[in-house]
């Protein structure tokens, strides 16, 4: 999948789950302390990324998700 | 017409994940995780089936499938059928679960509507789950009305059974399993005890399923016609039998009357009721084992007060009524030094089966709100919520110290009074020897059914003495053999030949404990289909017409 492809459904989805405009995230931001992420929303992320490109993310892979770029940085890899 | 998917939460249970803790399949198995958690090979086994999703499926006007333990796969495959409506019936521990359920529902059957039910809709971060609805309390009505169906039209009760063996039989298919029938008489409780999530997840209020004692006679009487006579020991879901003395009499009469089937039944009582009850009455109409609420020395609910708590379970005992005493540590009276005595007072009760659990303060409980105010719950991990879970903060108790006497609790049990399969077949035949002559009908027939228990488990003790706790018991368990075989006669060739067989298995078994790493034993999908609520009453109205 095309690297640009995933960062607009990461996006997409992240700002649907947190009702922000997706044009306007930075990938690079704290989800927990830019955005307010709760673990709550972190696992609906999770949840819908692994369902969406066919993926699972274990606890040790989610833990590390501190920002949009890892969600995208972490498919990329499983799905190569 | 209208087409439901029901599901549990899938599988795997047994591997570390984010979704639960290793080891969590055992809390499956509701015998040898919790009541007859003990050391040893006498340990019993039953896997309980989702019995609510079978109600809710019983009774709706649609066509509906349920599912039991699917894996993410097998779920999937069900969503792509296009069902109209999805439930999930959830614990607090399957939270991840659903949210995983949840997306997997939108991305392949996108028109279908989620509903989550079950004890995890306690937890208010549900709702942020963004589900189309959430059935909080009793899900049959909320179903009906949900699909537009009038909720109060009378229940029917679908066939739900459990099987039951000892722990180490489960994987020898050729020995018998005792199969018991599952009858749901209501939800809720009225007694509203400080922790008791079930009472706090009902309103604390009593709900009917099934209306009268009629209504439950049919529905056990249907399943064991339905098992050409096979089933007929039943366990009653209703928090407090005993409070319902007309429904439980109108049962018990026809129980008594029923000249074909001894139909028998345990179910979870207080002593409050019990003390009101009587026992004669009530065992002659098919009362066989209860679940009595200890909880402490100290008794500190009113659900306790009335009759001594050892008076009552001796007296319950010599009628052959076999009993659960359950106990909670980590009351606010507890410390570290108490509970050894707490655990020689459930031993000094002799309870057949037992359950020690650490005090858990499930959300929507009282308790739960007093301790989140007194800042006295560790930090939270959906996957932690169980019996032996380490969730509260006890001034007298380290982190972790509140599972360590939890589970060394058992440890003693075992080794003070012997497995529980062994306490069970004593009191029945305690039963036996006082109700064999007994005038009326219905006390004879219980004697009946215990005798043949009785003999039925000889050959489990005849020569398995190596493996059970101590010489004390091993006395005791010869002991009662002398008195069986004084009461029935020498064991027969056939069941010295059962015997030798145990002997090997436990043998075997024990070698493989020792030897072998321990294997996941994960459930397998259950499917289960439902037509539509009219086609299911007229099952039964045929059933009741013959």
């Amino acid at each position: 999948m095309e690297t640009a492809n995933v960062e607009e459904i990461v996006s997409q989805r992240f700002a649907e789950i947190m009702n922000l405009n997706p044009e306007e995230l930075n990938l690079d931001a704290d989800l927990f302390a830019e955005y307010g992420l709760t673990s709550v929303n972190a696992l609906k992320l999770i949840s819908q990324v692994e369902v969406e490109f066919d993926i699972d993310i274990d606890e040790d892979e989610a833990r590390n998700i501190h920002k949009l770029n890892d969600v995208i940085e972490l498919i990329k890899n499983k799905s190569t | 017409m209208t087409k439901v998917l029901l599901t549990s939460v899938f599988r795997p249970f047994g591997e570390a994940s984010r979704f639960n803790k290793a080891g969590d399949e055992e809390l499956l198995d509701y015998l040898a995780s919790r009541l007859t958690r003990e050391p040893g090979l006498f340990a019993l086994s039953s896997f309980v089936p989702a019995s609510s999703l079978h109600l809710i499926a019983a009774n709706l006007p649609a066509e509906t499938r349920v599912l039991e333990t699917p894996s993410v796969e097998e779920f999937i495959d069900e969503l792509k059928k296009g069902p109209d409506y999805v439930g999930i019936s959830t614990l607090i521990k399957g939270f991840g679960k659903v949210s995983k359920m949840i997306a997997l529902t939108r991305h392949y059957a996108p028109k279908a509507k989620v509903v989550v039910g079950g004890f995890g809709t306690a937890l208010d971060e549900i709702e942020q789950l963004k589900p189309d609805y959430i059935s909080k309390g009793e899900g049959v009505r909320f179903m009906r009305k949900l699909l537009g169906a009038e909720p109060e039209v009378p229940f029917i009760h679908p066939p739900v059974q459990a099987q039951m063996t000892l722990r180490i039989f489960r994987d020898y298919d050729f020995l018998d399993k005792e199969t018991m029938g599952l009858i749901t008489s209501g939800f809720g409780c009225p007694h509203a005890c400080d922790f008791c999530s079930t009472s706090a997840y009902f309103g604390y209020r009593a709900i009917p399923f099934l209306s009268d004692g009629k209504a439950m006679y049919d529905a056990m009487k249907k399943q064991c016609r339905d098992s050409n006579g096979k089933t007929h020991n039943f366990l009653i879901f209703e928090e407090d039998l005993m409070l319902f003395k007309n429904k439980v009499s109108d049962m018990g009469e026809l129980i008594e009357k029923d000249p074909q089937d001894s139909l028998g039944y345990a179910c979870f009582a207080t002593v409050k009721a019990l003390s009101r009850s009587d026992l004669e009455k009530i065992i002659a109409g098919g009362f066989q084992h209860v679940w009595i609420g200890v909880e402490s020395m100290a008794v500190p609910y009113k659900k306790g007060e009335g009759r001594d708590m050892k008076g009552l379970f001796d007296e319950l005992h010599s009628y052959g009524v076999t009993t659960t005493g359950s106990m909670i540590f980590g009351l606010d009276h507890h410390t570290p030094e108490m509970i050894p005595g707490e655990t020689e007072y459930m031993s000094s009760l002799r309870p057949s089966t037992c359950q020690f659990g650490s005090l858990l303060p499930a959300t929507g409980t009282e308790l739960r709100k007093r301790l989140e105010e007194e800042g006295r719950i560790r930090n939270f991990d959906y996957r932690e919520s169980d019996l032996f879970s380490d969730v509260l903060i006890h001034p007298n108790f380290k982190e972790g110290q509140l599972k360590e006497v939890t589970l060394k609790a058992y440890e003693e049990l075992y080794e003070a009074i012997g497995p529980s399969i062994y306490r069970l077949w004593t009191t029945w035949f305690a039963g036996y020897k006082k109700l064999n002559a007994n005038p009326r009908l219905g006390l004879r027939k219980r004697a009946e059914v215990y005798a043949s228990r009785v003999k039925r488990l000889r050959p489990l003790f005849m020569q398995t003495g190596a493996f059970l706790p101590n010489d004390e018991i091993r006395r005791q368990v010869n002991e009662t053999l002398r008195e069986v075989a004084s009461e029935f006669g020498p064991a027969t060739v056939s069941e010295h030949g059962r015997a030798e067989l145990f002997k090997h298995i436990f043998a075997l078994e024990e070698a493989k404990s020792r030897h072998l790493e321990k294997k996941f034993v994960e459930p397998s999908l259950k499917i289960r289909d439902y037509g539509p609520y009219m086609e299911n009453v007229a099952a039964m109205h045929s059933f009741s017409a013959a």
